[in-house]
């Protein structure tokens, strides 16, 4: 008599959890059920492109000749940090310039330590935080906040800039209310000294009560990032779509391989692989596109691309590296790129919370 | 003609487990660990890259007691060819004779992808999934006793206890939300 109704009632969850895990994803055309108790949040089915008729809530409005502003984020290798929300942080004039004065004066005091003794990891002596405008695109953000670090060389007169900082949030959307007196500010994109950037960051920690992290990409964010921004093409000839994969230790004699396409025919490839009226990217679409370019190069070398690591990618607009290095290269896909940066650090403090 | 758990006789005092893993996983180092351990029965390690197992010499292949996949979190060949293999596998080793060893699931920075997709591999074939590392000597023999562990009741080395008995302990059969 139990047995049957345990049945019964196994039968039931069992056609439950299968309808209900079709509908949550799709993995290489099979549904699986999902456990209920694991430490790990999965990646979204499908991310916003932007582009097109991107869900930009409002394009961000430049001051006039503000434009080179943006300009100096291009081209230039930035190392992405995530930073938890800030404690107490205002955009105020004079909380800003009070700020400056604070990190200033810590940098000078830190710098008469290692006088004579280091003269390599010099740190600079000036901070100055300033507004970085034109990054924040949804009415949820808070502005962008630049920090520039000067360092006046022993024999130059002119200051020169030693570090640049810019604390940022792209496009997010408020999924959960923060206290009153946090502001969220989650990427942090730093160009500097190792030295200079290890006491900023512990400055910032201190000050602000964060907790700041590398940033690194794993290989199915390098691989979502490829697939999305491949077809994205730049009209520059010269721009390719280049994948690095690195190899096991155990092979010898080779480190890496990199497979660069060109633009063009990755923009074909994608055409092919995405649905055009969609503003979405899904993960079905990642992974078809991928799959054709392994397929691709098996069929050339005979090795398997899917049995590597990618640990590098490059498209028309962005490259970024796993350990957490960026370049764009384009500076309209600059809100793109920093606004899917800000999607998956929100996506990783879900994770740890 | 794929092997199944009764399609043949148990050896005399003989475990038999069989490795499926993809090529390089480590089959061979866990293979060493296991037959490190001191059991009072002879015990057989098989390795396989993949399923099914070819049709020649399967009449002097032993039984199968327990089977187990390898697969490396980092790698996605690794996890496709398992979701391959275990399709081809008989469903008589699901029920506890068999398991899912995931290697690398720690190293967060470098996976191919999501872990509900593995746990998801895990939960629709009802099997365990142990989570473990094969790197230092540790940890390889950490594994290799747990998995004798599970060898041992599918082999029936374990008195009155069926793999069959530990499948039905796994759940509690009461009312559950859906997952």
């Amino acid at each position: 008599m139990t047995s049957a109704v345990v049945y019964k009632v196994r039968h039931v969850r069992r056609h439950q959890y299968f309808s209900w895990a079709e509908s949550q994803l799709k993995w290489q055309g099979k549904a699986w059920p999902t456990r209920r108790h694991t430490p790990y949040t999965k990646t979204p089915k499908s991310r916003r492109l932007h582009g097109k008729s991107s869900k930009l809530e409002r394009t961000p409005v430049l001051p006039a000749g503000d434009t080179h502003s943006l300009k100096q984020l291009t081209s230039k290798t930035w190392h992405v940090y995530q930073v938890t929300p800030l404690n107490n942080f205002q955009h105020s004039a004079a909380a800003l310039r009070k700020y400056s004065r604070h990190l200033s004066a810590a940098l000078q005091a830190e710098s008469h330590k290692g006088i004579g003794v280091d003269l390599e990891s010099e740190i600079g002596d000036r901070a100055i935080f300033s507004i970085y405008k034109g990054l924040a695109t949804s009415p949820d953000d808070p502005e962008a906040v630049e920090l520039t670090i000067k360092a006046k060389g022993r024999s130059r007169v002119s200051a020169r800039i030693i570090c640049n900082a810019i604390l940022c949030s792209v496009g997010s959307e408020h999924r959960d209310e923060l206290a009153e007196r946090l502001t969220m500010l989650p990427v942090l994109l730093v160009k500097g000294t190792a030295a200079v950037t290890r006491y900023v960051i512990s400055w910032l920690q201190a000050q602000f009560d964060c907790h700041i992290r590398k940033m690194t990409f794993n290989p199915m964010a390098l691989v979502w990032m490829v697939s999305m921004w491949a077809g994205i093409s730049t009209g520059d000839k010269s721009k390719t779509v280049e994948l690095l994969y690195t190899l096991p230790k155990a092979v010898e004699g080779l480190s890496r391989i990199t497979l660069t396409i060109d633009a063009t025919d990755a923009k074909t490839l994608w055409d092919s692989v995405h649905d055009e009226e969609s503003v979405d990217f899904t993960a079905d679409e990642v992974t078809a596109f991928i799959k054709a370019l392994e397929a691709h190069f098996f069929h050339h070398f005979k090795i398997h691309l899917a049995a590597l690591t990618l640990s590098r990618i490059g498209t028309p607009i962005v490259y970024i590296g796993s350990e957490g290095r960026l370049k764009i290269l384009s500076e309209k896909a600059i809100h793109a790129v920093l606004q899917h940066i800000t999607e998956l650090v929100r996506d990783n403090f879900c994770r740890a919370s | 003609m794929a092997f199944t758990s009764h399609s043949k006789l148990p050896e005399l005092n003989t475990a038999t487990i069989l490795l499926v893993g993809m090529q390089g996983i480590g089959k061979h180092r866990l293979a060493g660990a296991l037959l490190e351990l001191n059991t009072s029965y002879s015990l057989q390690v098989r390795t396989a890259t993949h399923l099914p197992l070819p049709a020649e010499n399967s009449e002097s292949r032993p039984r199968i007691d327990f089977v187990v996949f390898l697969l490396d979190a980092n790698n996605n060949m690794s996890i496709s060819k398992t979701v391959a293999s275990a399709k081809e596998l008989d469903v008589s080793y699901f029920l506890g004779r068999a398991c899912f060893v995931v290697l690398n699931a720690t190293s967060e920075s470098l996976h191919c992808t999501d872990m509900s997709n593995i746990t998801g591999l895990c939960d629709a074939h009802d099997s365990p999934m142990l989570c473990g590392s094969l790197q230092d000597e540790n940890q390889r023999k950490c594994l290799a006793r747990k998995l004798l562990c599970q060898t041992e009741v599918s082999s029936g080395f374990k008195h009155a206890v069926s793999p069959m008995l530990i499948q039905a302990t796994k759940h509690t059969y009461e009312f559950m939300e859906p997952l």
